[in-house]
């Protein structure tokens, strides 16, 4: 299928070692106190139109710490047709921020013109495989690099899928020349929630394309899980990145911290904790009780504004 | 929960823009599911019960598991214009804001790659109703609160003049008298001319000082600027006057040709200005970050 291939070649992406998702919440404590963090990556929306001090932290940052612009309104699967005043708007600042790389998701987040603003699940077949890789493969040759695409989680599957998802992956990179941002905890929450096993799915995905893993903390509910990004990474994902590092070699990781955001430095500390923990013996326990609470799955962005 | 195989409904296998619209007008109808399943914008796409598109889990019914993307959708999005409009939603109350944004979001869903162009027609639309609905006072309010809270967000991330530059009080005061009347000044993009029928901005002020203990609402002309220094808005009270003399600015006006319209619009005015007062309300305004730098 070398025909319908990207003019994108497959040009090694580098480990940027253990990196931290920027949120407005940590701006002062950021720009005050300089922390050691190996890397940054930034919600592209939260950005590309900004003007104001996001976009002012952005640069100040971008001087200092490698960035990664990782999307949530691409729309990749979706059938409307490609936003390229969007794309425009993200090449831009790619060049301004020296972005390493630019990920979104395997998903779709609206049609007719609509945006749900979630990332919302493909049926895993032939059609949606043909659909999504053609309009890979146009993005990676607006933007002129590779996109890394993100397994998003989900809650619900489809009667029309024919594949798993690491098969849809698997032909996505082979037939698009795109790479993959492995959330880790995405696999988890998905396997809990469309009852696989997540360790056959992690090592199936194809090895050779993972340029990032996600890390998050997510909230169990009596009947399935929710991608909260609201708390520490339990011992069941560390298990499955432990596995993923080895198959992979390792790559670039991030954490994710979107709700109930703690201070700075807790964030950091958690995911310096996966240093010790592709070391350790995998755990043997679950270790997140059941929620009752209402649980807003991810992406939720929205930065405060300071006004008097 | 979960069907078994002897009872699993006919697979459905929809093209992938089908299901899209499918699923799209399932998971956003204000009903819920089912009802967005048998919607005209669901039926228009596909006619189908949801069981027959999606699959259960061991733990889960196919609606089930529509209905978690539905409840996601609603509050997702709620919690956005939540957090864009504190004062709106302290005045009106959790409950009739809420049912304020569920109403605006069936009307006008995001069309915008970022969630910062959701509520671009809120005030507008909470105007709209209060004017089908016959609501003369609270309803106006609560539009012309929400079109502050608004102008507010916009305020906060526009181009500014900590990166275009800001025309300084001290440069203004060294600009020769008979160089003033044809000075073609410009206000930076940040800055937000309003004017209201109620004082919103005497009830914000209150607001965020105590989102409990509420003053009644004023039906009294109100104008305000808002500009931003070092990241921060600031919202400045204007008279009728000020504000006829930045909006003409604004509008492409010199100097002189501001104060003039001014002047005459306002000729009756006891509270008409003198120079001095008029050079104390500019370097009051290039203070607060109205103007941009000149040459630019």
């Amino acid at each position: 299928m070398l025909e319908g291939r990207s003019v994108v070649g497959r040009s090694m992406i580098e480990n940027l070692g253990l990196g931290v998702g920027l949120r407005s919440a940590h701006f002062g404590y950021l720009l005050q106190e300089r922390p050691a963090v190996d890397w940054f990556e930034i919600i592209t929306e939260n950005y590309i139109d900004s003007g104001g001090r996001p976009r002012y932290v952005l640069e100040q940052l971008a001087e200092r710490y490698p960035i990664v612009m990782h999307g949530v309104s691409l729309s990749i699967g979706s059938t409307d047709p490609l936003d390229f005043e969007y794309l425009d708007k993200v090449r831009k600042l790619a060049a301004v921020v020296k972005a390493r790389w630019v990920s979104d998701h395997v998903c779709w987040t609206g049609v007719a013109g609509r945006n749900t603003h979630d990332l919302l699940p493909l049926p895993l077949n032939e059609e949606s495989l043909r659909h999504t890789a053609d309009r890979v493969r146009h993005v990676q040759d607006f933007l002129e690099r590779p996109l890394v695409l993100e397994n998003p989680s989900s809650y619900v599957t489809f009667r029309s899928s024919t594949m798993t998802e690491w098969e849809f992956l698997a032909r996505l990179v082979d037939e698009a020349g795109c790479r993959l941002l492995l959330d880790v905890n995405n696999v988890y929450v998905s396997s809990v929630n469309h009852d696989f096993d997540p360790l056959e799915y992690v090592r199936n995905v194809p090895h050779a394309a993972v340029a990032q893993f996600h890390l998050a903390g997510h909230t169990r509910t009596p009947t399935h899980i929710v991608d909260t990004h609201d708390g520490p990474v339990v011992d069941p994902v560390w298990d499955l990145y432990r596995e993923a590092h080895r198959l992979t070699g390792g790559a670039a990781t991030l954490l994710e911290w979107d709700a109930a955001i703690p201070p700075f430095p807790v964030v950091h500390a958690e995911v310096l904790k996966a240093r010790e923990k592709i070391e350790r013996a995998a755990s043997a326990d679950e270790c997140d009780a059941p929620s009752q609470s209402f649980a807003l799955p991810h992406p939720l962005h929205h930065v405060q504004v300071e006004v008097v | 929960m979960a069907d078994d195989d002897a009872r699993s409904p006919p697979v459905i296998s929809p093209h992938l823009a089908q299901l899209q619209r499918w699923f799209q007008a399932v998971i956003t109808h204000p009903g819920g599911v089912h009802e967005g399943a048998a919607s005209a914008e669901g039926v228009a796409a596909l006619v189908a019960e949801i069981g027959e598109v999606a699959e259960p889990s061991s733990r889960q019914s196919a609606e089930e598991r529509m209905a978690v993307y539905a409840q996601a959708y609603w509050a997702r999005l709620l919690e956005c214009l939540r957090e864009e409009f504190p004062i709106v939603r302290a005045t009106a109350g959790e409950e009739a804001f809420d049912m304020l944004v569920v109403g605006y979001l069936a009307t006008f869903p995001s069309r915008s790659y970022t969630l910062g162009r959701l509520s671009d027609k809120f005030a507008k639309y909470l105007a709209s109703s209060a004017a089908e609905s016959g609501d003369d006072l609270f309803g106006p309010f609560l539009a012309e609160l929400a079109r502050l809270e608004q102008a507010v967000n916009e305020t906060f991330d526009a181009a500014g003049g900590e990166t275009l530059g800001y025309l300084q009080a001290d440069a203004l005061r060294q600009i020769p008298a008979n160089e003033q009347a044809a000075l073609l000044l410009k206000l930076l993009p940040t800055v937000r001319l309003l004017e209201f029928d109620f004082d919103v901005q005497s009830f914000y002020t209150a607001a965020r000082r105590d989102p409990q203990q509420l003053p009644e609402p004023a039906r009294q002309p109100c104008f305000v600027a808002l500009s931003r220094r070092a990241y921060v808005v600031r919202r400045l009270s204007l008279t009728s006057v000020q504000f006829a003399i930045l909006a003409a600015i604004q509008a492409g006006r010199t100097l002189g040709e501001a104060l003039n319209g001014a002047l005459q619009n306002f000729a009756d005015d006891a509270e008409m200005p003198d120079v001095d007062v008029l050079a104390a309300w500019f370097g009051e305004w290039a203070e607060a970050g109205l103007f941009r730098r000149l040459g630019d």
